[in-house]
């Protein structure tokens, strides 16, 4: 940490100074505007000493804005293009306050005048709002591209997939571009191509290959988000954990920039990170967001479902409602509301149908004829109904399945070896059903990549389940 | 006059004088400037009904279609109807187990061989420096780990003799090796916990789960509580509180001894009917002080009076173990007629099959201090495992074989760990062994509800005094339980006082790394 001398102080007020031209000036306008209508004709008197208060401040902000461009590193296009719109605006607003002191403010060069102090106080303005805040600023909130996406590019096959240019280089784009590349060098850093990054910034260097824990680059990220030394700065969009992860991991390897992912060691730590870039994983590295949930429900849009059959299933005390806010997908339960005649209801929703619960619900092989219409499901669970194997050969037809719950159904293990096996299921429960146990390894074989839960379990009898520790006497 | 009348007109005095509590300046002022209009206006509108109490659903059975922004107290709010989560869930329910006393992480799943080398030594200035404890004074001695721990299951995570049966279903389990708090009494501990705060006042846990996504079977409250009998947790009834949330979605705790909500049976000679109409009345003078006073607690009032007439009928019912196969009370481990953890386990597991979205569960006796043979880490503290061991390994398997663990949500944990010290109360040597309260590392350990199975998360230092990476805090497990229901606890928010309120306060993060 090194002292900020009285001119850096100084400097460093211009960001909050340069807000007191804006207001001042716009107030003088407004009052020029308005004092032309006879009815605030009094305002008029107001004008020129409102307007000399907006000069000097500008005049203030001029000084410290140069100050602060002659100690900083922002984009220098950028920056003289703000300093000379800030100068002409100077300029502007005091030939304004001049005429309005001599009471001709109001005649056409002074509303001339007044609409460039207006035009030049806007472009002004918004160059030094994409010199502090970036030039995506105003745009990434229009598109929403600053928050939400995956900010890694999926790659059909991570192994593949080169370990700078598709995974270091985007996160380093999203996370530390807009200070530290090419229009801007805080702190003398540029982290846009390897030479750059290899000269590190004006305190030294940030990268130490083959060792992520002494790189500065990586300490920043790790400190805590309210730490003033933090990496992207509060507010910013931060790295999740697995992209910090993939960071380190690359370091760690030597920060080289032009190795695939299958000729680096891939230690199990980063192993879910890295699968997570590939396509269709359903892993995600974002924050939690929605899009990033394995698949609970398809992706692709729906339209709304049947209100109707909607309406209809709640009247009869059915819970069917959306499987989220701002999602047309549904999930049904019957919470034990014995209604096999309710059951043809859903044939109208069943492109949004995706977690149907039966349990308890009365039903039978008949109630499968319907069901197995909803292609879109992916939970059922008919625990505890009549559902014999007629109705599961039916359920088949649910390729989407991922959860299948049969407990304490008459399903033989007959039954399930005729049943087309769902192509993502992960989980088939079979307590209390009357598959015997000689069909299982088939039925292993036929349903691969699911588990099969036969139930059953027995908790062996222990001498500490009853036994007391007392304390020894003597 | 008859006792009972004078009985009776005592009564109506102490009603009139509870509705001139409520009589405040504004209403005066209001009855003055519309009163005679109004008195004229009653009399034309007799036959018209009272269209203005449509708000007073209840939980009659309507769907509340959309909660829509939470924060904002329309909605549905005050209302158990189900209602949708933010985005796709991975847990509908949550069976949290609170060993309130916080039981010793160092004897049961954080295995510190270094810790063995140094026992009997004296506490190194270091780590006492800067630091407060509950009763440690002075420079106490260090207390190697009092059991033989083993790799367990594939996943190799390390667990002690204390729990052989959990032993063998490390496999589904995720543990939080790293947990810290900043709370060292057991009071604001378990507050901290429970409702994201370490004071009184918030909601807990339970009530926010409640309140985003209501019950999905409407003859049972949404939050129901189970205590093991014995002692109650320090922090009391508030760690289940409804807070400043509507207080239908306040904990319901229920006995598991007797009956098991205190009064649900109708009193003699008096018939469901006559029930059924008395709560009727009553309920309807209840909307009709709604419509004059707009007190969102009389709504609450009337569904919970519509709650605890069909609990009459579901809650005995679904509270009776005895049902169960004999096979099912060998497992748990059961000791029917008693009030004890591995009844309520049992419960738990009845109750989330009914539809019931988060059952909270508190053991007592956890608080191995060693001042006494029962709080002795070699003695009482073993018992207190064994007796828990058994109960949990069945509820995670029962859960499992039913096909409720993909999504149910279990958590076991204390409101903080234990020292590697053994303790020195004021500077003594107690009777028995024991370790002090220690806040900067614990475990707790989750399963089921789209949490990764067979994982650790987090690692403390070579004799578990502080984590070294993967630290998580209260917050973090609160943030990743709305997760997995559903809500971005950034959002999930009540307004209250002018502000948005939500359990993880200003802190929290998803631990994303612990989900499958």
């Amino acid at each position: 940490m090194y002292l900020l001398t009285i001119t850096d102080l100084i400097a460093h007020l211009h960001p909050a100074l340069v807000h007191l031209p804006i207001g001042i000036l716009l107030i003088a306008l407004i009052l020029q505007l308005l004092a032309t209508k006879e009815k605030f004709h009094s305002l008029g008197a107001a004008i020129p000493i409102v307007l000399l208060a907006g000069v000097l401040s500008a005049v203030l902000s001029c000084i410290t804005g140069f100050m602060l461009y002659r100690s900083s590193d922002y984009d220098k296009a950028l920056v003289s293009w703000h300093m000379w719109m800030a100068l002409a605006l100077t300029f502007m607003a005091f030939a304004l306050c001049a005429r309005s002191f001599s009471g001709r403010a109001f005649d056409r060069t002074g509303k001339w005048l007044g609409a460039g102090v207006l035009l030049l106080l806007t472009i002004t303005g918004h160059l030094g709002g994409s010199l502090t805040h970036g030039e995506d600023y105003l745009s990434g909130a229009l598109d929403g591209s600053s928050e939400g996406v995956s900010i890694v590019p999926l790659v059909a096959n991570v192994q593949e997939a080169a370990v700078y240019d598709s995974i270091v280089k985007p996160m380093l784009a999203v996370g530390c571009y807009s200070c530290h590349g090419s229009r801007k060098q805080k702190g003398g850093l540029r982290l846009d191509n390897p030479a750059a990054i290899a000269k590190g910034g004006k305190d030294g260097i940030v990268l130490v290959a083959g060792k992520a824990d002494s790189s500065e680059l990586i300490k920043r990220m790790l400190l805590p988000e309210s730490d003033d030394h933090h990496m992207p700065p509060k507010g910013h969009r931060q790295l999740s954990r697995g992209q910090m992860a993939l960071l380190s991991w690359w370091i760690d390897q030597g920060a080289d920039y032009t190795k695939r992912v299958k000729e680096l060691p891939q230690p199990e730590k980063v192993r879910p990170a890295l699968l997570g870039l590939q396509k269709g994983s359903g892993l995600g590295l974002g924050s939690g967001s929605p899009s990033d949930m394995p698949a609970v429900i398809p992706e692709e849009a729906v339209e709304p479902g049947d209100k109707k059959a909607i309406a209809g299933l709640r009247a009869a005390g059915v819970v069917a409602m959306p499987v989220a806010q701002n999602s047309n997908y549904l999930m049904v339960n019957f919470s034990g509301v014995r209604g096999a005649a309710l059951v043809p209801l859903l044939l109208s929703l069943r492109k949004q149908l995706v977690q149907l619960d039966l349990s308890g619900a009365g039903v039978g092989d008949s109630a499968m004829e319907v069901v197995k219409k909803c292609v879109a499901l992916r939970y059922v669970n008919l625990s505890n109904t009549g559902v014999t194997d007629r109705g599961v050969v039916m359920l088949g037809d649910l390729q989407e399945l991922r959860v299948l719950n049969l407990v304490g159904t008459r399903v033989t293990g007959e039954g399930l070896l005729s049943m087309l096996p769902p192509k993502h299921l992960h989980a088939l429960y079979l307590y209390h059903t009357r598959v015997e146990g000689r069909y299982w390894e088939k039925l292993k074989g036929l349903f691969k990549g699911a588990v099969l839960d036969s139930g059953g379990y027995v908790l062996p009898k222990l001498v500490t389940d009853t036994a007391v520790v007392r304390v020894k006497v003597g | 006059m008859t006792s009972k009348e004078l009985h009776n007109q005592r009564l109506l005095k102490e009603a009139e004088q509870a509705v001139t509590r409520m009589y405040t300046r504004r209403h005066f002022l209001q009855d003055c400037a519309m009163g005679f209009g109004a008195l004229a206006l009653g009399s034309f509108l007799q036959s018209c009904g009272r269209g203005g109490s449509s708000g007073v659903a209840g939980g009659s059975g309507g769907v509340a279609g959309g909660a829509g922004g939470f924060g904002s107290p329309a909605g549905g709010v005050g209302s158990l109807a189900p209602r949708m989560p933010m985005f796709p869930a991975r847990a509908k329910r949550v069976i949290y187990l609170h060993m309130a006393g916080a039981p010793s992480q160092l004897e049961l799943f954080d295995y510190k061989p270094a810790l063995q080398q140094l026992d009997g030594q004296n506490c190194p200035q270091s780590l006492l420096e800067g630091k407060r404890f509950a009763f440690i004074r002075g420079v106490p001695k260090m207390l190697g780990p009092q059991a033989h721990f083993q790799q367990r299951g594939e996943s190799g995570a390390w667990i002690s003799e204390h729990m052989p049966h959990l032993a063998t279903i490390a496999d589904e389990l995720c543990f939080l090796k790293a947990m810290t708090t900043d709370q060292f009494n057991h009071a604001p501990a378990q507050l901290l916990v429970q409702t994201g705060s370490p004071r009184l006042g918030r909601p807990s846990m339970g009530s926010w789960v409640t309140y985003g996504l209501g019950t999905e079977n409407e003859n049972l409250p949404g939050f129901v509580v189970l205590t093991s009998g014995g002692k109650f947790p320090d922090a009391g009834k508030s760690i289940w509180g409804s807070g400043f949330l509507p207080s239908v979605y306040q904990g319901v705790q229920c006995r598991s001894e007797g009956d098991p909500v205190l009064f649900i049976e109708d009193p003699q000679g008096m018939d469901r009917d006559i029930r059924k109409a008395s709560i009727d009345a009553i309920n309807k003078v209840n909307e009709e002080e709604h419509v004059k006073f707009g007190d969102p607690e009389i709504l609450s009032r009337i569904a919970q009076y519509e709650m605890a007439y069909k609990m009459q009928v579901s809650v005995p019912e679904t509270m009776n173990i005895n049902d169960e196969p004999a096979y099912i009370h060998e497992m748990y481990g059961t000791q029917p007629g008693k009030a004890c953890f591995a009844n309520n386990v049992l419960l738990a597991r009845r109750l989330v099959e009914k539809g019931v979205r988060f059952v909270q569960l508190f053991d007592w006796g956890w608080d191995s201090h060693g001042t006494e043979a029962n709080l002795a880490i070699d003695v009482g503290f073993i018992n207190k495992c064994r007796q828990v061991d058994r109960s949990v390994t069945a509820l995670i398997l029962d859960l499992k074989q039913r096909g409720l663990l993909e999504d149910t949500l279990v958590i076991w944990g204390g409101e903080f760990g234990r020292t590697p010290m053994m303790e020195n109360r004021d500077g003594k040597q107690n009777p028995f062994k024991g370790r002090d309260h220690h806040v900067d590392a614990f475990t707790v350990w989750m399963a089921g509800g789209g949490i990764k199975k067979g994982f650790s998360y987090g690692e403390t230092d070579e004799i578990g005094y502080y984590p070294i990476s993967g630290k998580t805090t209260p917050f973090d497990l609160q943030a990743t339980i709305l997760n997995q229901l559903g809500f971005d606890h950034e959002k999930f928010t009540y307004q209250f006082q002018g502000r948005p309120f939500r359990l993880t306060d200003v802190f929290g993060k998803v631990i994303e790394d612990i989900i499958a």
